[in-house]
């Protein structure tokens, strides 16, 4: 039998619908290659082995008796990013501040794997409430990239896509406020989307900025992430910016887009995201990438997107805003760390706030608190939430003209761990592409575009809100191409077994 | 500085013309509170009338009490005030251990109700109108009990013991103009007033509020 | 024209007092540090000034949503247990905290 870990979700779930394997020792491989492999890789914060094997033997019971499964991806292991509260598990969001907090209830995210008898294996390393672009700011250590262990897996949902990569999972959630998914997903070689704000409930995702957060799927293949999108997406009750609209059919639109044709399909190319400071072998990529498009059927129109480089300020304001307001209620009254620094709780407050939260998370606090106190607010927020209109009409305007948006995903590759720890400014410019699709709210994702230097690119495609459809298809008929092409990216990753 | 002198009532009404602004507080009598399911009835064990959205904990969302918001509307219209067509909630951030997220959802600068009035029949017969600046929807904070020391009270606890039953429960707070040229009729009138208010929200038609819980504050300042 | 910030400069002592504000007990070298950082970064974010958007309506959330509501009903809740199993001290069924000097900003 081939390795389960090397398999996609829908071949592992078909396999396991079909009882040729169970979904206890499609768990179990993926618990021991955990185990062979996170120590080096840190994908992980906790795993629920217990659990897990409890959930897998449920969904073997229930094809044993018969019965259809619950849902096309029961029994498919998955990595759940710890910023998802989870009742039979710590959610720490990659914070001192939340270490050993069990949550007494579960995100709408989680309830609804749960649901559909997905295996959740544990929850994953992230950059402290999410806030980061490496992984290097969780409170619990790094995230190690499985291509090169010396480098970043991309943040915030660093631990998420190094799981993928490391084929520790098939499937894992991500959180994408400005690039969280998707970022990781082209330093990884992997495939991640993010939703149309409102797509997938937000209940029970610890926020960092509640205006542009937005959960999603990851997965090594395009398919494998559309089958998971219309696990967790849809209309929740208990989040009122959930949009009650039928979930687009992105599983179909995958099925349809490998099929490889995009005639008739326009394709804009962002002007303002496809030059300037971008490392030359991720350029070269994007080069290759729109050629493909075109032998795909593509046209290939060019676009622009005038505000788009006021995106990065205006996202650095509004996101620490949000952040400072948010983080508020971790004042250590109520759940979470306390620390003795005083007699008061005034005291206590700042003491277990300074102790329980780590520089990056300080810094935006800080930042969002000038930047929404009164003598500043209309310089900074306001002038920002109106560059945020300004950057949601360029879209409104490029989107009259094509169908889908594509960029490169990211300005460079991977990057090693220490070298941005310490300029925020430097990290921040990972999230140049990415940023403007999280403040207009539309949707975007980032699928594998071979490798520059050796490690992964790659390309975001990005799409009008609710258009996830049109985004899965491109994605799915370019991933198609490449893999025809020039072989799985994904493939090529070093085997990390041999140095654990 | 000097030391402050006390002054007879009777001289302060002959030297001084009271101003009073009045912030009435009346909660809305909804099954549950404005941003979750939990209940609003009084008098239950601590902590057990919560739940992760009026308790702040991490990853929790609001969702608004469509008769909370109704109720409010009505009070408006009761007070004779111009109701908005379109309205948000806003965050009033501050630090306090009875507030579950350290900010406060209230409305900010886009109250539900404005520039309204209200009739306050005195005991002499006479009849005082109250001018009414706004009126907003807010969320209550929960219940500090403060321990040790000689009066229970904040100053002088050694430690504070919370309760956030009431956490989330919906108010409006109902803000006059200025009260101005009540005399020495002020004290009666500014709790006539307030009392007026809160029968006034309970014989809006709506099934709103209990006066009993009307809670005011007055701003006095003198001119 | 927009309110442009006139030059984006932080001090020490001003990094300290929104720290304060921020119920953060941050030290002196953290303070040294985030000043300079702060300074960078606001420098950049500055940029937004540039962007002429007097009559631009603001945008608070990308998707419009309007009037979206819950009816009044009951929903289960917390048990007191559960609800305070998280707490760092807890007495009486209620959140026990240090005592509270009660100024608020």
């Amino acid at each position: 039998m081939s390795d389960l870990t090397r398999m996609t979700a829908a071949g592992l779930a078909e396999k396991i619908h079909s009882r040729e394997v169970s979904a206890v020792e499609v768990a179990q491989a993926h618990l021991d290659r955990i185990a062979a492999v996170d120590g080096d890789v840190h994908a992980f914060l906790h795993v629920a082995t217990d659990a897990a094997l409890a959930s897998a033997a449920m969904v073997d019971e229930r094809i044993a008796a018969g019965a259809a499964p619950a849902s096309p991806l029961a029994g498919v292991p998955l990595a759940l990013k710890d910023v998802f509260t989870t009742s039979d598990m710590p959610t720490t969001a990659g914070s001192k501040i939340l270490d050993g907090w069990r949550p007494p209830y579960d995100a709408t995210v989680t309830a609804r794997l749960r649901a559909a008898g997905v295996t959740i294996l544990g929850k994953t390393n992230m950059d402290e409430f999410a806030m980061g672009s490496s992984t290097e700011y969780s409170a619990f250590g790094p995230t190690h990239n499985p291509w090169d262990t010396t480098r970043v897996p991309g943040g915030s949902g660093g631990g998420s896509a190094a799981a993928l990569a490391a084929f520790e999972a098939p499937l894992a959630i991500g959180t994408d406020t400005g690039g969280s998914i998707r970022q990781p997903a082209a330093f990884t070689g992997t495939v991640g989307a993010k939703p149309t704000y409102g797509g997938v409930s937000r209940y029970g995702l610890i926020a960092c900025a509640s205006s542009l957060d937005q959960a999603g799927p990851c997965a090594r293949t395009v398919l494998d992430a559309a089958m998971l999108h219309e696990v967790i997406a849809g209309y929740d009750p208990m989040d009122s910016t959930s949009i009650d609209q039928p979930v687009p059919a992105v599983v179909e639109a995958a099925r349809h887009g490998a099929g490889g044709d995009l005639s008739g399909l326009r394709v804009g190319v962002v002007r303002e995201l496809s030059g300037e400071g971008y490392q030359p072998g991720v350029r070269a990529s994007y080069e290759d990438a729109l050629r493909q498009l075109e032998k795909l059927g593509a046209e290939l129109v060019e676009v622009s997107c005038p505000h788009f480089e006021y995106g990065l300020a205006a996202y650095y304001l509004i996101l620490p805003s949000e952040v400072s307001s948010n983080l508020a209620r971790f004042d250590a009254m109520r759940y979470g760390l306390r620390v003795d620094g005083g007699a008061s709780a005034e005291e206590v407050m700042a003491a277990t706030r300074e102790a329980g939260f780590g520089p990056e998370v300080k810094r935006r606090v800080i930042l969002g608190t000038y930047a929404l106190s009164s003598g500043y607010w209309d310089a900074y927020y306001g002038q920002a939430q109106k560059v945020r209109t300004l950057i949601s009409r360029d879209f409104a305007a490029a989107f009259e003209q094509a169908d889908v948006l594509v960029s490169p995903t990211t300005p460079t590759t991977a990057f090693p761990i220490g070298d941005k720890v310490d300029d925020p400014l430097a990290m921040y410019l990972n999230d140049l592409a990415t940023i403007p699709t999280n403040l207009a709210g539309t949707a975007a994702m980032s699928v594998p575009s071979g490798l520059a230097d050796g490690l992964p690119v790659g390309l975001q495609v990005m799409a009008p809100a609710l258009g996830e459809a049109v985004m899965y298809r491109v994605a799915a008929a370019y991933e198609a191409a490449r893999n025809s092409e020039d072989g799985v990216v994904i493939d090529r990753v070093p085997s990390l077994e041999v140095s654990s | 500085m000097t030391a402050p002198t006390l002054v007879d009532y009777a001289e302060v009404l002959e030297r001084f013309d009271p101003v009073l602004g009045l912030e009435v507080h009346v909660e809305l009598n909804t099954q549950t509170k404005m941003f979750c399911g939990c209940p609003t009835t009084f008098g239950a064990e601590p902590n057990t009338q919560v739940c992760p959205v009026c308790l702040g904990l991490p990853g929790a969302l609001p969702v608004v009490n469509r008769i909370g918001v109704e109720s409010a509307i009505r009070i408006g219209l009761a007070l004779n005030c111009t109701i908005a067509p379109w309205g948000r909630f806003a965050r009033k951030n501050y630090f306090y251990p009875d507030m579950p997220k350290n900010f406060q959802t209230s409305q900010y600068d886009e109250p539900i109700a404005t520039g309204g009035y209200l009739d306050v029949p005195l005991d002499d017969g006479s009849v005082f109108r109250v001018e009414i600046e706004r009126a907003h929807m807010e969320e209550d904070t929960g219940k500090s009990l403060h321990v040790g020391g000689a009066t229970g009270r904040i100053h002088g606890a050694e430690y504070s013991l919370l309760d956030y039953n009431r956490a989330g429960v919906p108010l409006i707070e109902i803000v006059t103009k200025p009260v101005v040229g009540t005399g020495e009729r002020a004290p009666r009138s500014h709790v006539r007033t307030s009392r007026r208010c809160a029968t006034c929200c309970a014989h809006s038609g709506s099934p709103t509020c209990a006066w009993t819980r009307a809670r005011c504050a007055a701003t006095p300042t003198s001119r | 024209m927009s309110a442009e910030p006139a030059a984006a400069h932080i001090s020490r002592e001003e990094v300290a007092h929104l720290a304060r504000l921020s119920r953060l007990a941050v030290t002196d070298g953290e303070l040294d540090v985030f000043a300079g950082q702060l300074e960078v970064i606001l420098g950049a974010v500055a940029r937004v000034g540039e962007v002429a958007a007097d009559d631009i309506p603001p945008t608070s959330h990308a998707v419009p949503l309007q009037n979206v509501f819950r009816p009044d009903e009951l929903r289960p809740g917390l048990t007191q247990e559960q609800a305070l199993a998280g707490a760092p001290a807890a007495e009486d069924g209620r959140f026990r905290v240090p005592r509270i000097l009660g100024e608020e900003a």
